[in-house]
């Protein structure tokens, strides 16, 4: 930014009148001085005794800057005074005068100069001219720099502004980078898990289909079998029937009737009543050894199913953080919101989640990608909606476009931040709202408007935020 | 003389089943109820409590589907029916703020990582009832087999427990 201060010297009085004045001069004995361009006429702090008037030319005035570079500070042309304020004031020069081209002044002493300016008018109105131009200068001066400190703050805040959408790109990079390390550190993991959960998985179902051929009784048989096949007892269901046993057998101690409870009555019925009446020693642990053959068959029940569990587990970790998804892979949206669900099990079960996709299309994109926007969706909704409410994820195809919508029964979102949630580090997170939003949700929409989608806020009118995502 | 309840909160059947086989023999002693939920062990509690027993311990899980466990835990220290009943938080997550709550506000006694060794719960058990049983002032005749022998003794000594039978 370079702007010229308008130093241009202005003529005071036009070129006759001056021509006039000059004649009148010289002829009260007035002198005439010649200054080849270059000439120093004043050097700063000197006394002076003698006042120019400048007739034809033009000087300039310079002082020395803080480093000591000489800056041009005036320019002064015909009808101009040079070493008005020392000649009057007697104090020493304050800045020096250089002839910028060929000049030529009246010289005027003291004694001349007061005889002369007594009985010419035109003199003294160039006096007052000359002054009052100085003043005009001034006050240009000052506004000319105010226009520049004006010009300079924009250009601050321009820098300003520049500097934090860097700062803004560089959390962003950082923010990609951890998560490309974190889903390959997730997929590695999968990794590890899926042999050992591959070969629990193999293990169990050998052990459901030798054990029951091991050699035994015909009770011990059908009670391991009932066992492996048995589902879990609510807790008001437990209580009723060991109730209901103590009340049948009340010679047993509760550990037995306890371990008695899973057991179908029709399986009890069968048990040898000696067995569940009696009190010798003998029978009771005959009662403790089948109902450790039906806990047998219990425990394969759970090992296949918490098994079942880690190799679900397993595979949507698999999928969902794959670090070599292609960009451009046929994307099965209900996998992603399932892969999403599984990984998120752990935040998620404070909430009624409900979920309702319909059939989609495969659409093109990174299902990893998806996957993460989902993931930030989710956390959100989980962020808003206080525990043991809804949060709702639907999926449906509309005109040829795939909609995915996940929606909470949080606060909302105050109107005026609908868009303003997308920005790049906004953030109500520490406000009443409860909305944790930095950059994810401008992640999200980057990731969505690259896939050629929108993504979008609005309120549910029965209360809740719901975002939706349109994908082509 | 009433029963004393311990009462088990976990979402996941497996867990419960788990937690009720390791405190089978415990369980001869004081009887063991459970509950999937925090509603529905505020249920059982006021069952128990209003049938006269009394609830000696709760195992309590950390995160469930609906409320999480640490509120459940306060509530109880905060009522005056099961202020004195031994809390134990039963947790795969808990993350430092839960923990600190549970323990100024809860009046946590202990907290057991899952998973866990049966032994390590066993001996929790065991413990968190005889302190139970000597801050109820209660008779710990019946229950000797159970209890820890170091703290009954300890608790004999200093003269905050009495042996009625022996």
């Amino acid at each position: 930014m370079k702007r010229d201060l308008d130093l241009a010297p202005q003529m005071v009085l036009n070129a006759v009148e001056l021509e006039e004045l000059r004649q009148r001069a010289l002829s009260t004995g007035i002198e005439e001085s010649m200054f080849a361009a270059g000439t120093v006429i004043f050097r700063e702090g000197q006394r002076n005794t003698a006042l120019y008037l400048l007739v034809e030319g033009e000087a300039g005035l310079y002082q020395d800057d803080e480093a000591g570079k000489s800056v041009m500070v005036d320019r002064l042309g015909a009808g101009s005074f040079l070493g008005l304020i020392s000649f009057w004031t007697g104090a020493a020069t304050f800045s020096r005068s250089v002839a910028q081209t060929d000049l030529r002044c009246l010289r005027m002493e003291a004694s001349q100069l007061e005889s002369f300016a007594r009985v010419d008018v035109g003199f003294n109105r160039l006096l007052i001219a000359n002054l009052a131009d100085r003043y005009r200068r001034m006050v240009r001066l000052n506004l000319s720099v105010a226009a520049l400190s004006r010009a300079l703050e924009d250009e601050r805040n321009q820098l300003q502004s520049a500097l934090e959408e860097l700062g803004q790109a560089r959390t962003r990079l950082i923010h990609g980078e951890r998560l490309a390390t974190m889903g390959q550190l997730l997929a590695g993991i999968a990794h590890e898990i899926n042999n050992p959960s591959g070969a629990l998985e193999r293990s169990i179902e050998g052990l459901l289909t030798q054990v029951p051929k091991l050699p035994a009784d015909e009770s011990s048989r059908q009670l391991l079998a009932a066992g492996a096949e048995s589902g879990w007892l609510d807790s008001a269901t437990a209580q009723a029937r060991i109730a209901e046993l103590e009340e049948a057998y009340p010679g047993l101690p509760r550990s037995l009737l306890r371990r008695l409870a899973p057991l179908s009555r029709d399986v009890v019925a069968d048990l040898h009543a000696d067995l569940l009446c009696g009190n010798e020693p003998a029978a009771r642990r005959r009662l403790e050894q089948l109902l450790d053959v039906f806990e047998c068959g219990l425990n394969l029940r759970t090992a296949r199913i918490s098994c079942e569990r880690i190799v679900s587990l397993v595979k949507s970790l698999r999928s969902y953080g794959r670090p070599d998804g292609d960009e451009n892979e046929h994307v099965n949206v209900a996998e992603c919101i399932q892969d999403t669900l599984t990984v998120l099990n752990h935040r998620l079960k404070r909430y009624r989640v409900e979920v309702d996709v319909g059939e989609i299309p495969p659409l093109k994109g990174s299902a990893t990608e998806l996957n993460q926007v989902l993931t930030n969706l989710l956390v959100n909704a989980c962020e808003a909606t206080p525990a043991g409410e809804e949060i709702t994820v639907r999926s449906f195809c509309r005109d040829g476009q795939v909609l995915i919508e996940v929606a909470d029964r949080g606060h909302g979102i105050p109107s005026d931040h609908l868009e303003r949630i997308f920005e790049p580090n906004f953030t109500t997170k520490r406000s009443a709202t409860g909305y944790g939003l930095g950059l994810g949700l401008a992640i999200a929409r980057d990731i969505v408007c690259k896939h050629g989608g929108s993504l979008t806020a609005r309120n549910r009118t029965d209360g809740g935020a719901c975002f939706t995502m349109v994908l082509p | 003389m009433n029963t004393i309840y311990i009462l088990v909160v976990d979402d996941e059947p497996p867990i419960l089943e788990l937690v009720l086989r390791d405190l089978a023999e415990i369980e001869d002693y004081f009887p063991i109820e459970t509950a999937a939920s925090a509603d529905e062990a505020r249920a059982v509690t006021r069952r128990l409590l209003d049938s006269g027993a009394a609830i000696g311990l709760v195992l309590c899980d950390h995160i469930m589907p609906g409320e999480n466990g640490v509120p459940l835990l306060i509530e109880m220290h905060a009522s005056e029916r099961t202020r004195a009943t031994r809390k134990v938080l039963l947790t795969g997550q808990a993350g430092l703020d839960a923990t600190v709550s549970a323990v100024n506000r809860a009046g946590l006694a202990h907290y057991v990582r899952k998973p866990w060794k049966r032994e390590d719960l066993v001996q929790v058990v065991r413990e968190q009832l005889t302190r139970f049983i000597i801050e109820a002032g209660r008779t710990p005749d019946r229950y000797l087999r159970v209890l820890d022998a170091a703290l009954v003794s300890e608790a004999l000594h200093r003269g905050e427990l009495e042996i009625l039978n022996e």
